[in-house]
């Protein structure tokens, strides 16, 4: 159990929780913190979208007509437990826009392997330029499709 | 003016031994704070934030339990004052439930004297 032999008040300020872990004793926990927030992005993302609408959860429950602990549930939950159905209520209940994006993952992000929900596992075959028929593709054709290629975006 | 993180001497005990002797718990309670702290960020009123690992004390005081970071875990309360006019989180202790009664007491008291100091 822990013991204090000193409680005087010497304090010291932080911009961010993760700056409260920079030893190098800290790199356990600092590992495990890493890997919940990217386990958590998206129910994050659903925690503040209700934060930023004004509603507490028991507000939210009556707008999806669920209880509040249902809404206390998803959101202690990971993002693998979500489902598209609550991603959807939550956005009509806080009138946001839904968009899901497909992106490829950066090398860091695809060597640490802590892709988060949000992002595909595999990547993406690249959609080719247009073959050349009668029509010739634009400069700006080509451009296009190879953007649309690297950022897929779906709307629900 | 984002909000920023003032720690007690007793937080920095307190944090020592739980990277000893409990790293999975307070990895967890940090995740809870970290987006607690982000909630504060983006809530109209701070002060109406809530959450299902958020439990209000008396005096202001909000605990921060271990929540959604796995099974297995002892319970875990890391206790927070939010100051909206200077936008400070000030992490006052961390404890389980052995110490609850302690860690409140200790609490209240560091809480009194920060309203003291403010007063003055």
């Amino acid at each position: 159990m822990k013991t204090h032999n000193n409680t005087q008040n010497t304090t010291r300020r932080f911009e961010s929780v993760r700056e409260l872990l920079t030893r190098p004793e800290d790199k356990a926990v600092r590992d495990q913190f890493d890997a919940l927030t990217a386990q958590t992005r998206l129910v994050q993302e659903l925690t503040l979208m209700r934060t930023r609408a004004g509603l507490s959860q028991a507000q939210l429950a009556a707008k999806m007509g669920c209880t509040q602990g249902r809404i206390s549930k998803i959101e202690s939950s990971l993002d693998a437990d979500l489902t598209i159905g609550i991603v959807q209520a939550y956005a009509r209940a806080t009138f946001s826009d839904m968009k899901i994006w497909f992106l490829k993952p950066s090398k860091q992000v695809a060597r640490s392997g802590a892709r988060g929900t949000l992002v595909s596992k595999k990547p993406h075959t690249p959609m080719r330029a247009p073959k050349k028929t009668g029509l010739k593709a634009t400069a700006s054709a080509r451009k296009s499709a190879k953007t649309a290629a690297k950022r897929r975006v779906v709307s629900v | 003016m984002r909000w920023s993180l003032q720690t007690t001497e007793r937080w920095e005990t307190d944090k020592e031994w739980y990277v000893k002797k409990r790293p999975a718990e307070l990895a967890a309670v940090l995740r809870n704070l970290d987006r607690y702290m982000q909630m504060l960020e983006a809530a109209p009123n701070p002060m109406t934030v809530s959450g299902g690992f958020l439990h209000p004390e008396s005096m202001g005081i909000l605990a921060v339990d271990q929540k959604g970071g796995g099974s297995n875990l002892q319970q875990t309360r890391l206790y927070v004052f939010a100051e909206p006019e200077t936008r400070t989180l000030h992490l006052l202790t961390i404890g389980d439930k052995a110490s609850q009664s302690k860690d409140i007491q200790f609490c209240q008291r560091t809480v009194k004297n920060l309203r003291n100091k403010e007063a003055r």
